[in-house]
C-alpha cells in the first residue's frame, strides 16, 4: 500500500469528514441544549514538506481544526489519519504510540500563555525531550544549545524565564521547542499574529529554514491572507466551521472562485498609494453568525451578494471545478 | 494657527528600575481635516504620545514641552479645564473598544451622559443626537441597539459604537488609537470605511495611531514613523510609501509581505528587536539594527531636520545625501 497521489507527492496526513460540536450545557441539570459547531465536515491531505494553509476569519473554526489535527480534541466524527511510510495511525482514536503522536507538534499563536511563566527556557525545552527519552542528559544541552545557536539566541538564554524575554524571543523559544524533538508535522497557530513586522518577518523565515531543512510539513493557520499566499502551497478558505474553497496557491490568488474569498482578497489592504478617496473600496457587509446557528442552506448566503433562494434551501456541494481547485458555492455547481 | 501643535513633547516614567524615556522630543502639528498616521511597532511610543495629548497617564509620568490646542497649552491647564476639553474638544478612540464601555450600563445610557455632561441639553434632545450619531457609523437598528449593552455588541458593532462616542460632542480632534486591531479583515475595512466616510461628513481632524502601514496607507494623509520614543521621519503618505528616507521606514514597509512575494524570496527582515527603554544607544536608536549605520550614528544622536519642504528625517547619512537627493528631486 503506498499513499502517493498523482503528482507523485507523499501524503503524510488525512483528515475524513472531521466534525468538532461542543455541547452548550445550560440550567442545574447541566442539560444540552444546543451546539457550537466549529468544525462542521472537513476533509483534506497533506502532503509532506508542503506547507498547507488555512484562512478565515475568527469564528470561522481553523483554530479547532488545528488542534483536532494534533490530537488536542478528539472529534466528535470523522479522523484523523497519520501516514508514516506504510504505516497508517488514528490520531483521533487518542490511542496512539507516544512516539507517533511526537511526529505532530504545534505552535501555538500567543508566546506569553505557551511558556509556563516558573520554568527557565532550559526546563521549557528540555521537557519534550526528557519525555522522547532519544537523549541522554548531557547530550540533551548541547543538542539544544545548537538549536538556540541556530534561532540566533545565546546559551545565556538557558536560565532566562518567560518573562525575560521579548515577544519574539518567545516564540522562537516556542518555534525550538516544537522542533526539538523532531516532528514531521507542525500546525502553526498564528504563530505571528502577536508579533511586530519585523519581528514577524524573523519568524517567518525562521520556519522555512526549518522546513527546509529536516522537510516539515506545515498547517499555518492564520487570517493573515497576504503571509498564507506568501508561504503556502495550498490554501483553504474556512467559513463557520467548513471549507468553502481549497485550491493551490497561486490558483486560489490568481482565480478566486467563491463570493467569501473574493471579498476577501478585496477586503485586503492595498499596500500602495492612495488613488482618489480614503477608505477600502469593496468591503463585505455583516459579520460572521453564530456557529450555534448556522443558516440553513449555504452558510455564507446572509453576506452573500449572490444569493438566490436556492442558497437557502440547499447546500452547496464542494465541487472539483477542475485543476485540483474545489468550491463550494451554487454559481459553480453543473 | 494650527489645530494641534506639539513642541518637544517628553514623556518620561520613573519606574524601580530608572527613568522610561518613552517619548523623548516628539514636535508635530496637525491641520484642520487632516488625518496625521503616526506608525511604530511595540514601545515606540506612539501611544504614550496620544495619552499625553489627553493627559490620561499615570502620576509617575513627567511631560514636558507644549501640546498647544488652538494656542493654549494643554500641559499648563488644571485638572478641571482638562475635563472640559477632553470628549469636547479632542476625544479618543481606545484599542479595546470592550473596555472601553462601562459594561453595567447601555450603550445609550453612556451616551447620554457624555452628551449631557458637556452641553444643557434635554435628555430627547441627548436621545435624537445618540440615534443620529449611532446611524452615522453604520449600526444597524440604531433605536434597538440604543437601550442594549456593550456585550450584546459584536467586536466590530462595538467598535462603530465607540467611534460614534467619541464623536458625539463634535470635537474637533480625535485620536485614534489602534482602531482596527484585533478585528477580522472584512470587519477592519468595515470600520476603516467608517472613519474615511466620517472624516468626510463631519470634518474632524484625527490621529490616527497604529503598527500597520496598510491601515496608515488607506488613511492616512501624513505620516509620522517613531522608534523607540523618536519620530524618524515624517511626510506625505505618497512620499513615505513610494521612497521612503529612513532605513527603519524602508525595513518597516519591506517587511510586509505582499501578494507578489514569491515563496522563494525571504521575507525583509530587520535584525535585532526595539533596544530596552533602560538601556537605549547613545547614538541614533536605530543603530544597532541598521544596514546603513557608519561611526557617527553611535557616537551623536542624528538631529530631526527638513530635508525637502514637508519632509523631515532623522537620519545621519540622509543628512549627507540630501545634497544628492536634493538635486534628484528637483531634476525630475
Amino acid at each position: 500500500m503506498s499513499f502517493q497521489n498523482n503528482a507523485g507527492e507523499k501524503e503524510i496526513m488525512k483528515i475524513e469528514n472531521v466534525k468538532m460540536h461542543f455541547p452548550i450545557r445550560k440550567g442545574i441539570f447541566r442539560q444540552i441544549t444546543g451546539y457550537v459547531k466549529a468544525v462542521d465536515g472537513i476533509s483534506l491531505t497533506l502532503n509532506k514538506g508542503k506547507t498547507f494553509g488555512i484562512v478565515g476569519e475568527s469564528g470561522s473554526g481553523k483554530t479547532t481544526l488545528g488542534r483536532v489535527v494534533v490530537g488536542l480534541y478528539h472529534p466528535t466524527a470523522g479522523k484523523v489519519w497519520y501516514i508514516n511510510g506504510t504505516n497508517k495511525y488514528e490520531i483521533s482514536s487518542g490511542k496512539i504510540p507516544l512516539k507517533v503522536r511526537q511526529k505532530i507538534q504545534m505552535i501555538f499563536q500567543d508566546p506569553f500563555s505557551s511558556l509556563d511563566p516558573r520554568f527557565t527556557v532550559e526546563k521549557a525545552l528540555r521537557e519534550g525531550l526528557e519525555v522522547s527519552k532519544e537523549y541522554d542528559n548531557k547530550e540533551i544541552r548541547s543538542y539544544l544549545s545548537k538549536l538556540l545557536n541556530d534561532v540566533g539566541l545565546s546559551q545565556d538564554y538557558f536560565g532566562r524565564y518567560p518573562h525575560e524575554l521579548s515577544g519574539g524571543q518567545r516564540q522562537r523559544v516556542a518555534v525550538i521547542r516544537a522542533m526539538s524533538i523532531k516532528p514531521e508535522v507542525i500546525v502553526c497557530d498564528e504563530p505571528t499574529s502577536a508579533l511586530d513586522v519585523s519581528v514577524q518577518a524573523q519568524t517567518v523565515n525562521l520556519l522555512q529554514d526549518f522546513q527546509k531543512r529536516f522537510n516539515l510539513t506545515y498547517i499555518f493557520i492564520t487570517h493573515d491572507i497576504s503571509l498564507t499566499k506568501y508561504l503556502s502551497d495550498r490554501i483553504a478558505v474556512m467559513y463557520l466551521g467548513k471549507i468553502v474553497e481549497m485550491a493551490k496557491s497561486e490558483e486560489l490568488f490568481s482565480n478566486p472562485l467563491h463570493p467569501y474569498t473574493r471579498a476577501l482578497l478585496q477586503s485586503l489592504p492595498h499596500f500602495e498609494v492612495r488613488k482618489g478617496e480614503k477608505g477600502r473600496k469593496k468591503t463585505l457587509s455583516g459579520e460572521i453568525p453564530s456557529p450555534i446557528n448556522i443558516p440553513t442552506g449555504c452558510r455564507f448566503r446572509t453576506r452573500c451578494p449572490y444569493a438566490t433562494e436556492k442558497c437557502e434551501k440547499i447546500e452547496p456541494n464542494f465541487v472539483d471545478v477542475g485543476n485540483n481547485h474545489k468550491v463550494a458555492c451554487h454559481l459553480y455547481e453543473k | 494657527m494650527k489645530l494641534l501643535d506639539i513642541k518637544n513633547l517628553k514623556t518620561y516614567f520613573n519606574t524601580i528600575d530608572g527613568i522610561v524615556k518613552a517619548v523623548d522630543g516628539v514636535s508635530f502639528d496637525i491641520d484642520k481635516g487632516e488625518i496625521l498616521a503616526i506608525v511604530g511597532e511595540t514601545g515606540c511610543g506612539k501611544s504614550v504620545t496620544a495619552r499625553s495629548i489627553m493627559r490620561l497617564l499615570p502620576k509617575s509620568a513627567r511631560i514636558s514641552g507644549e501640546i498647544l490646542l488652538n494656542g493654549e497649552d494643554i500641559l499648563k491647564m488644571s485638572l478641571k479645564e482638562i475635563e472640559k476639553i477632553r470628549q469636547k474638544k479632542i476625544s479618543m478612540i481606545f484599542q479595546e473598544p470592550m473596555t472601553a464601555f462601562d459594561p453595567l450600563y447601555t450603550i445609550g445610557q453612556q451616551f447620554i451622559e457624555v452628551l449631557q455632561k458637556h452641553e444643557r441639553i434635554s435628555k430627547t434632545e441627548a436621545y435624537e443626537r445618540s440615534i443620529r450619531m449611532l446611524e452615522i457609523v453604520g449600526i444597524p437598528e440604531p433605536k434597538k441597539r440604543f437601550d442594549e449593552y456593550p456585550h450584546e455588541f459584536s467586536g466590530g458593532m462595538i467598535q462603530r459604537a465607540m467611534i460614534a462616542r467619541a464623536l458625539l460632542n463634535n470635537p474637533e480632534l480625535v485620536i485614534a488609537d489602534e482602531p482596527t486591531t484585533g478585528l477580522d479583515v472584512s470587519i477592519q475595512a468595515q470600520i476603516i470605511n467608517v472613519i474615511a466616510d466620517i472624516q468626510k461628513k463631519i470634518k474632524t481632524s484625527t490621529i490616527l495611531i497604529t503598527h500597520d502601514m496598510g491601515v496608515a496607507a488607506e488613511l492616512a494623509d501624513e505620516i509620522i514613523v517613531m522608534y523607540s520614543g523618536k519620530m524618524m521621519e515624517r511626510g506625505k503618505l505618497e512620499d513615505i510609501i513610494s521612497s521612503p528616507l529612513h532605513p527603519y521606514t524602508k525595513g518597516l514597509i519591506s517587511a510586509i509581505p505582499k501578494l507578489t512575494t514569491k515563496k522563494e524570496e525571504r521575507l525583509h527582515s530587520i535584525p535585532g528587536m526595539v533596544p530596552s527603554p533602560y538601556d537605549l544607544p547613545r547614538g541614533c536608536r536605530f543603530y544597532p539594527r541598521c544596514y546603513a549605520r557608519a561611526d557617527e550614528c553611535e557616537e551623536k544622536e542624528p538631529p530631526y531636520v527638513e530635508v525637502f519642504p514637508g519632509r523631515f528625517v532623522a537620519c545621519w547619512r540622509i543628512l549627507k545625501e540630501k545634497k544628492e537627493l536634493f538635486d534628484h528631486e528637483f531634476s525630475k
